[in-house]
């Protein structure tokens, strides 16, 4: 295989939220920008997605005003910035279910999305206990669902059991039971292709919102810090993180986080006139570049 | 655009002839809930015909979620009947007529399905009927959500302090 192209496409944000919410534990400590943002990868002959965004135009526009986020913009803007179109995209890899990551299957036509499918039993589960259980559900929007059966019915919507490698060329898909939801995925990209890969980048959704998730910000002497919000267990979310930075070569700046907000700094990048920055992680040969 | 002109009696806000009398606020209280309990069928139901769709050995005890549905929708029948309609909500009160139609319909489809998940194209479209039903419901008079937001949702923890907080209708025990 030849390597992927990668971007970090910021689609939407939250100027100020709480730090609490990003690093466990940090509380009264400030709020930071929030991005939200898609990973793509671009080569092989495809065009990969993680995760898809949401979708402003139906109740997405309720969420993103409840929760203040600002500018968001439609994939054809978003992608537009690197010359790419939503009917361009062939496979979307969902990292979880969450609204943010999962919300804009209807914005990508001719895509085939790839889920865990314990993130989708354990959501149904949830769905047939008493009403005082409901915050196990994740605010799930009917439509969304109703959306994805017919995907499902279409074989557009494939529910995955566990670990997968390559299920796309040098793209393994790992389970990370129980942690942030309880079928959370992160995606390994092995870029030269070679199972003990030297050059892998790891999509993370969820599972690390900060690189300080990954130090504790102490980088000299890291202590694994566990993102806000774990569905599952801290404990594993620990041990996933111990997992993610080795399959990036123990590099953070190899574990993408779109929740990342110093992402810009770390790879070249630029703000796009809509006020969304573009990150260009890696150019495959021949590949030009989209932020100089 | 009926829900942005409609205001309860007691905010400055109203204007005249946009007031929300006693029997229309008696009615959304009362009709709230089943406006959600039929919410959340819809939500169970098309979670499970999307398990039965993409995940070969899902584990689930199918007549177990179906009953539980099925309970749920009799106590929605039951309260549904007892509510009494105001002037202005007489047209949500006919949207969730037709919800529950079409939701007695998807359960019949589930319910003489061999597996209990494979509702059928008349299923599938009977369900999206009740969804579309209940999004014109929530049109139609203000404080039915689409989606329930008191859920847990990472977007959840970030929201703005400015923003309004979950309010609890009941007294706490």
């Amino acid at each position: 295989m030849t390597p992927y192209s990668i971007w970090i496409l910021e689609y939407a944000f939250i100027p100020e939220c709480p730090i609490s919410s990003l690093v466990y534990g940090r509380h009264n400590q400030g709020n930071v920008k929030l991005p939200y943002g898609y990973v793509l990868l671009k080569g092989n002959g495809t065009t990969i997605l993680v995760d898809c965004g949401y979708n402003h135009d139906a109740v997405g526009r309720k969420f993103g005003e409840f929760y203040g986020v600002q500018n968001w913009r439609n994939p054809t803007v978003v992608l537009g910035e690197v010359g790419v179109r939503p009917e361009e995209i062939e496979h979307v890899i969902l990292t979880h279910g969450h609204f943010d990551h999962m919300g804009g299957l209807a914005l990508f036509p001719k895509a085939k999305f790839y889920i865990q499918q314990r993130e989708l039993t354990k959501a149904v589960w949830a769905m047939a206990l008493e009403r005082k259980f409901r915050w196990l559900m994740t605010a799930a929007d009917p439509a969304d669902i109703l959306y994805a059966v017919e995907l499902a019915r279409d074989g557009r919507l494939v529910a995955l059991d566990g670990d997968v490698e390559d299920l796309l060329p040098g793209v393994d898909v790992h389970l990370a039971e129980d942690t942030h939801t309880p079928g959370s995925q992160y995606v390994v990209v092995r870029n030269d292709g070679v199972r003990n890969s030297r050059d892998s980048y790891v999509c993370t959704g969820d599972l690390v919102y900060r690189h300080e998730n990954l130090h504790g910000s102490c980088p000299s002497d890291p202590i694994y810090t566990p993102v806000g919000l774990a569905m599952g267990s801290q404990t594993n979310l620990i041990m996933t993180t111990d997992k993610i930075l080795k399959a990036a070569n123990g590099e953070a700046k190899r574990v993408l986080a779109p929740h990342e907000e110093n992402m810009p700094d770390i790879y070249p990048s630029r703000k796009s006139k809509d006020g969304l920055f573009v990150m260009e992680v890696a150019l495959a040969p021949g590949e030009g570049s989209f932020v100089r | 655009m009926r829900r942005k002109n409609l205001r309860f009696a007691d905010t400055q806000e109203g204007g005249r002839e946009a007031l929300l009398g006693l029997r229309d606020r008696t009615y959304i209280e009362e009709s709230k809930p089943v406006f959600e309990d039929m919410r959340q069928i819809v939500n169970q139901l098309s979670g499970l015909l999307l398990v039965s769709h993409a995940v070969h050995r899902h584990g689930f005890v199918v007549g177990d979620l179906l009953s539980r549905s099925q309970s749920l929708f009799a106590d929605v029948r039951e309260a549904f009947d007892s509510l009494t309609s105001g002037p202005r909500s007489g047209h949500h009160h006919l949207h969730l007529r037709n919800a529950i139609e079409a939701l007695t319909v998807a359960l019949t489809a589930a319910q003489e399905s061999a597996s209990g998940l494979h509702l059928g194209d008349r299923g599938l479209n009977a369900l999206k009927v009740a969804w579309r039903e209940l999004i014109h419901a929530s049109d139609a008079l203000p404080g039915f959500d689409r989606v329930d937001l008191s859920q847990s949702c990472c977007a959840q923890h970030f929201r703005n302090s400015s923003q309004p907080t979950f309010s609890c209708q009941g007294a706490i025990p």
